[in-house]
């Protein structure tokens, strides 16, 4: 691993509009390698189309993100994906008439394997390195306690099993950076320290994470930095604690009150 | 009679490497295409041209190229013909369309490649299209016609045979599974590194090819092509096949094409004619086609062989062969 306190994301001055609407203003944040950072803030405060414009499934109209040295701003997802960021979404997103092994044979890395051509005249090498995948998956779902389940339809799946297989399938993808939209949502509250402790299992395994959550008292057990986030900015950074006691968060988010009638 | 069950199970052969096509496109990637018929005029057209002497139509009439190659040559020709003409709108098309808009704007291009095809008459000679193929190799063959009837049957089997193959190695690949995510998701494709615009080009090619082999085939069938030989409804016939046999299970492909595409309209030919109205049972064909496939949606929407779910949990000799109350229960 590399020094902990080195930045691996860094957004400046992140912006988008959607026709009249500023869904982001003036986003500026920075995630250290191998943190749990949060992202809180009241509904509609930008932090879902923050994520889009992070992870290319956006284009900003302004500013910069840069991830491990490169600017990435505009890519399209898919080149983001591949340098190593991976987002998921407020739903699950399982590839529902695939099965759960499927599944994670597609999250893993491909490095070339799905090209047409390959199916043709590679075939030796594409059974051996699915060998080593599927050997991969097995031992991943087995630790997510979807072992049982691999041969089943994903769509099948119950919705705290689904989440599960999203973080088999970032765990068999392999990323240096997660975005996890809203983790939480769908998941019963037995099952949450479930999740907390599989993305505490995905940090362990190198992983960054920025998660955007609702649920407070279980960011603040998640995260020890947390981000607010409110009318499209960024208006505080630190931990819970200092949050508690911050006016400005108190007016946009915490004390629920209203800054914009 | 033998004959005509010959030419029948040959034009069935030359219907599932069309079906086999659409399947690619519909079933594996999950692209709504109207269009796919236009695809197999244009591999007709152009594989007909590449084969054919220059034309010397009367009035100011002719179809361009008459290169007077062999069938081969042709067969390879329209077989590109039709994957680059699904380059080009597939490339415009899949950009920024998604389902439905999708499958609009195929539709449109479909009735204007028919629009075009007919009324010009300096492409593809018009209505009268392109006509005068011979039979393909019976110039070195020299075989009598019902002897040829065997031979045409083999050649579109063994045709039918290597796209099949070839199929399933795509199908079976991380390729082949890539298609199948992107129908299922395609954003989260994406979230995983796929290039979803790329990777559905490449299923619309795939099924272009195919769509240009089963043209050449069909125009060398009927030794003509022209405006009357195809229809941009017959798309729909092709996904009546789809659907009964199974989505996405080249098997089922090949049972529903055989039984949608040829046993309900050559078992429906042989009723009797009902005396003052001729049209009756050609319009009930497509009346019990339309049956067919409500039935099919309605009764079995998977079809009768749905698309095969793959195993990871290695199956031992012991177990398999039994089912026990254990190994349902686990």
């Amino acid at each position: 691993m590399s020094d902990a306190t080195s930045p691996l994301l860094e957004v400046r001055g992140l912006r988008r509009h959607f026709g009249g609407v500023q869904a982001v203003t003036n986003l500026n944040l920075t995630v250290r390698e191998g943190e749990i950072l949060g992202l809180i803030g009241p509904n509609g405060a930008g932090k879902s189309t923050a994520l889009d414009l992070i992870s290319g499934f956006k284009a900003p109209d302004a500013g910069t993100v840069k991830f491990a040295g490169t600017e990435i701003q505009g890519w399209p997802a898919h080149r983001v994906s591949g340098h190593g960021l991976i987002r998921t979404f407020q739903s699950p997103r399982e590839w529902a008439r695939l099965t759960v092994m499927d599944n994670m044979l597609i999250a893993a890395k491909q490095e070339g394997r799905d090209k047409a051509w390959r199916a043709l005249f590679t075939r030796p090498s594409l059974a051996q390195a699915e060998q080593v995948d599927r050997q991969k998956a097995r031992e991943l779902l087995e630790r997510f306690g979807l072992s049982r389940l691999r041969d089943d339809y994903a769509g099948t799946l119950s919705g705290g099993q689904k989440r599960l297989l999203e973080f088999s399938r970032i765990a068999m993808a392999r990323p240096r950076m997660v975005l996890l939209d809203e983790p939480l949502a769908g998941v019963n509250p037995v099952l949450q320290t479930g999740i907390l402790a599989a993305i505490r299992d995905l940090n362990q395994d190198g992983i960054t994470v920025l998660l955007i959550e609702h649920n407070l008292p279980w960011v603040e057990e998640a995260c020890a930095n947390i981000v607010v986030m409110a009318q499209g900015a960024d208006i505080a950074t630190g931990s819970m604690d200092t949050h508690r006691t911050n006016k400005a968060v108190i007016d946009a988010y915490l004390g629920e009150v209203a800054t914009n009638v | 009679m033998l004959q005509y069950l010959l030419s029948a199970i040959s034009i069935g052969s030359i219907a599932c490497i069309l079906t086999l096509g659409l399947n690619v496109r519909w079933g594996w990637a999950g692209e709504l295409d109207l269009a796919f018929y236009a695809y197999v005029a244009i591999g007709a057209y152009m594989g007909s041209v590449i084969i054919l002497p220059p034309s010397h139509e009367p009035g100011g009439s002719a179809w361009i190229l008459g290169l007077h190659q062999p069938f081969l040559v042709g067969l390879i020709g329209g077989a590109i013909s039709a994957a680059a003409a699904s380059l080009i709108i597939g490339a415009l098309a899949l950009r920024k369309l998604r389902g439905d808009y999708f499958a609009i704007t195929t539709v449109a291009f479909s009735l204007i490649i028919t629009a075009i095809l007919t009324q010009e008459k300096q492409i593809f000679n018009g209505f009268n299209g392109v006509y005068g193929l011979s039979q393909p190799f019976n110039d070195i063959l020299k075989l009598d016609p019902d002897t040829y009837l065997w031979f045409f049957f083999g050649m579109c089997l063994v045709i039918l045979g290597i796209v099949y193959f070839v199929l399933n190695l795509l199908y079976n690949s991380p390729f082949g599974r890539t298609l199948r995510a992107i129908r299922e998701d395609e954003t989260a494709a994406a979230a995983f590194g796929r290039n979803v615009y790329l990777d559905k080009l490449k299923a619309y090619v795939i099924g272009g090819v195919c769509a240009g082999i089963g043209g050449v085939l069909f125009a060398e069938y009927l030794s003509a092509w022209n405006p009357s030989s195809w229809a941009t409804v017959e798309t729909f016939l092709l996904y009546t096949a789809i659907f009964l046999g199974g989505q996405a299970n080249a098997r089922g492909v090949l049972v529903g094409t055989l039984l949608a595409l040829v046993f309900v309209p050559e078992v429906t030919r042989f009723l009797p004619d009902v005396p003052g109205h001729p049209d009756l049972f050609p319009a009930l064909r497509n009346i019990a086609s339309g049956l067919l496939i409500l039935g099919v949606l309605w009764f079995r929407p998977a079809g009768i062989f749905p698309e095969p779910r793959p195993r990871d949990i290695p199956r031992t000799p012991s177990d398999t062969p039994r089912v026990t109350a254990q190994s349902v229960n686990v």
